[in-house]
């Protein structure tokens, strides 16, 4: 049993942003374009990736008191 | 020979549909029965040609976004560092694409959940579920699609360790007892930060960072 289509194109409009607002905000993707590949630091954490990690670490020390575990 | 990319997107319809079948018919009953005690009024279910939806989008955004940065790459072999990198963007385009989308409605007593948070009946655990629910099907398609790759990936990815792998926890110390696995960690990033443009970013050194880790106990 499927969740009817046009029930779920008014409810995927209601819950995020619409592939037109996506697109212009999707300049996120032009950093991949300088993730710079340097073999003798590929298992280390970059400085970039602490940092980025380091925004939503709040967030997500919050949701794992909640239950986020054990929904995984 | 190589596909038109007609095929390739006909392919890729076919894979998501495939996975999204199985996805409802053993994961989604895992996930209700976890949270039938706290939570037994909530229902899920897949939107209608969601999988169209996540297809049309993910070849959009790959066209547009992941395409160009693909072909500046000088390496396409698979053994190629920068390959990989491809490979990551790839994955994480794909689980974009999903959480644009959001395939898996969660339904409370029969009733889409409500997303406003001003309004008096907003459960924000409602919404995290439906979140979690979307990032964890996001993550297990990209990575089904991950070993279902030719060569290498389909020998490493496809087996039991590397899912005991992305299940345990990071060796650092001091360690909290409730430190989150490599799955949860990665999950829980596609799921808050559903909303924000930089979602690629974040998936993307998240792969990078899980597949990494993995190379390095495999190989070393």
């Amino acid at each position: 049993m499927r969740y009817p289509e046009e029930k779920f194109e008014l409810l995927t409009y209601r819950r995020s942003l619409s592939i037109d607002q996506i697109v212009s905000e999707l300049e996120g993707f032009s950093v991949l374009e300088n993730n710079e590949v340097d073999s003798s630091k590929a298992f280390k954490p970059t400085f970039q990736f602490k940092s980025m990690i380091s925004e939503l670490n709040t967030e997500i020390k919050y949701h794992t008191s909640i239950n986020s575990r054990q929904l995984v | 020979m190589e596909l038109s990319d007609e095929q390739k997107k006909i392919n890729r319809e076919d894979f998501i549909s495939k996975y999204f079948d199985f996805f409802h018919s053993s994961e989604l009953a895992i996930i209700r029965d976890r949270n039938l005690k706290e939570y037994p009024n909530l229902t899920y279910l897949f939107g209608e040609k969601s999988e169209q939806k996540v297809n049309r989008n993910y070849w959009f955004i790959r066209s547009r976004f992941i395409q160009p940065i693909i072909h500046q790459g000088s390496g396409k072999s698979e053994d190629s560092t920068l390959a990989k990198v491809d490979l990551y963007k790839i994955l994480s385009c794909l689980e974009y694409s999903i959480m644009i989308v959001k395939p898996i409605v969660v339904l409370n007593n029969g009733e889409p959940l409500i997303y406003d948070d001003t309004d008096a009946n907003y459960d924000p655990k409602h919404v995290e579920i439906e979140n979690i629910t979307n990032a964890q099907l996001a993550f297990q398609l990209a990575y089904a699609f991950l070993s279902s790759w030719e060569k290498d990936y389909k020998r490493i990815f496809s087996n039991d360790e590397m899912w005991t792998f992305l299940n345990s926890t990071e060796e650092i110390y001091p360690r909290s007892e409730d430190s989150m696995s490599y799955l949860d960690e990665h999950i829980a990033i596609i799921a808050y930060s559903v909303k924000a443009s930089a979602l690629p970013i974040f998936t993307n050194s998240t792969w990078w960072r899980l597949l990494c880790i993995y190379g390095y106990k495999q190989f070393s």
